[in-house]
């Protein structure tokens, strides 16, 4: 457990040195959002209804953006390999890096879209489930795309082709994530949609460590 | 005969998308025993040494760690190896010291074992520069400097004398007899004559 923190700590620290693309990612976040108005048009009914799926696309954009490296750089200068050696399960390697990455790009997107949610003409009193829809889905988002971006490094190709691969995995969280926007919205509740989003999220968990992990050793083979 | 082997490997294979690179190797490694294994570019040194560590698995024989059928790289509770490749696993970004502070914490390391080190390889005035100011036998020194405080029993080294100069390729010979005098072993790639003595030799 120790190791694991070590880890989750040492990633944080990489992401403030400036070595990883998630501040670049939070950024784009911040400007794909902006986008929309500008290529949709002002009035307040069409934005109004736009506006959750607008943020759910941006914020999946934005952590396809990232997750093409998430072990590559890991991969690539051999600290994996050491850490596997360190007496640390590459299962347990996998859960923390996407734990990281969440911390370094979820968890900042779940924290700034209440407020792009108003800039955008999202109703303040839906905070609370573009949140709590993010909140679910961010952590998915990130876990569906490691086992991608592992395999990425075992061809050691990545970027395009990683998001080819991954972009159809997400569709799910995305259709939930949105869906259950709009139906709040429109008066049927959304409690449906967040539901099954929930349970995306234990899923992943569980499958995805072992997955992953079994393409990253695909990779040293 | 009963010794306590660290490593047995019998009858060893690797192939790798039908091209044979090794086949019916036999190593067997003991505490305070130091094998180099020698042969030509490409005659599957650094395969070997991954198949020993676990990252590449074989296609015929046995590898027994400490008498069990356990590889390094799935064992998940104390390092077995220590590794030394030509990836140095260094993060440019962080500062020499937070590399070597990360694996110190995870491998449990005291921090007194690790400043004697730090000493040792003379490596103070480097601690708070970026690792990427280093030169590239520079951050040899600081795997080196790495290795040397690894808990690990078993040392498994992948040419280490690239890019040290003479006076350093002496560091790194008495880096690994105090290794092998504290009863720990090493299995060794070079193409370099390291003057150990005792030393085994594998050819393949």
């Amino acid at each position: 457990m120790k190791k694991f923190y070590r880890l989750i700590l040492r990633d944080i620290h990489l992401v403030i040195k400036g070595s990883s693309d998630a501040g670049a990612a939070l950024l784009f976040y911040l400007l794909a959002i902006i986008m929309f108005p500008l290529s949709s048009g002002t009035e307040a009914t069409l934005l109004t209804s736009i506006a959750g799926g607008s943020i759910w696309v941006a914020a999946l954009f934005s952590s396809l953006l990232s997750l093409d490296r998430l072990f590559r750089s890991d991969f690539e200068d051999g600290s994996l390999e050491q850490l596997v050696l360190s007496g640390m399960s590459l299962e347990t390697i996998v859960i923390s890096k996407c734990f990281a990455h969440w911390l370094t790009t979820g968890l900042p997107i779940v924290i700034l879209s209440p407020v792009l949610a108003l800039i955008i003409g999202l109703d303040f009193s839906y905070w609370w489930i573009l949140c709590l829809t993010l909140l679910l889905g961010t952590p998915s988002l990130t876990l569906i795309g490691a086992t991608p971006a592992a395999l990425s490094c075992a061809i050691g190709k990545g970027g395009v082709l990683t998001a080819l691969i991954i972009l159809p995995l997400m569709l799910p969280v995305l259709i939930l994530g949105s869906g259950a926007i709009s139906a709040e919205i429109s008066g049927l509740g959304g409690f449906g949609h967040i539901y099954a989003l929930a349970a995306i999220l234990p899923i992943s968990l569980v499958a995805v460590p072992f997955l992953a992990s079994k393409a990253l050793r695909l990779g040293w083979e | 005969m009963d010794k306590n082997f660290l490593i047995q490997a019998q009858g060893l294979s690797f192939e790798r998308s039908g091209r044979i690179i090794f086949s019916s190797v036999n190593l067997y490694l003991e505490e305070g025993q130091i094998i180099f294994i020698k042969g030509k570019n490409g005659s599957g040194k650094t395969s070997l040494l991954r198949c020993l560590a676990g990252f590449s698995p074989i296609t015929g024989g046995k590898i027994l760690w400490y008498d069990n059928e356990i590889l390094p790289a799935f064992y998940s509770e104390e390092p077995l190896v220590a590794w030394l490749g030509h990836l140095d696993a260094i993060k440019g970004s962080l500062t020499v010291k937070d590399n070597l502070l990360f694996f110190a914490k995870i491998w449990s390391v005291k921090l007194n074992t690790l400043n004697k080190y730090i000493k040792k390889l003379s490596f103070e005035k480097f601690m708070n520069f970026p690792a990427s100011w280093l030169s590239a036998g520079e951050k040899r020194r600081l795997s080196l400097l790495r290795l040397s405080f690894c808990p690990a029993k078993v040392w498994i080294l992948d040419e280490p004398s690239t890019f040290l100069d003479s006076d350093n390729r002496e560091i790194l010979i008495d880096i690994m007899n105090t290794h092998l005098k504290n009863k720990g072993a090493i299995v060794c790639a070079t193409h370099d004559n390291l003057k150990i003595s005792n030393s085994l030799e594998l050819t393949l």
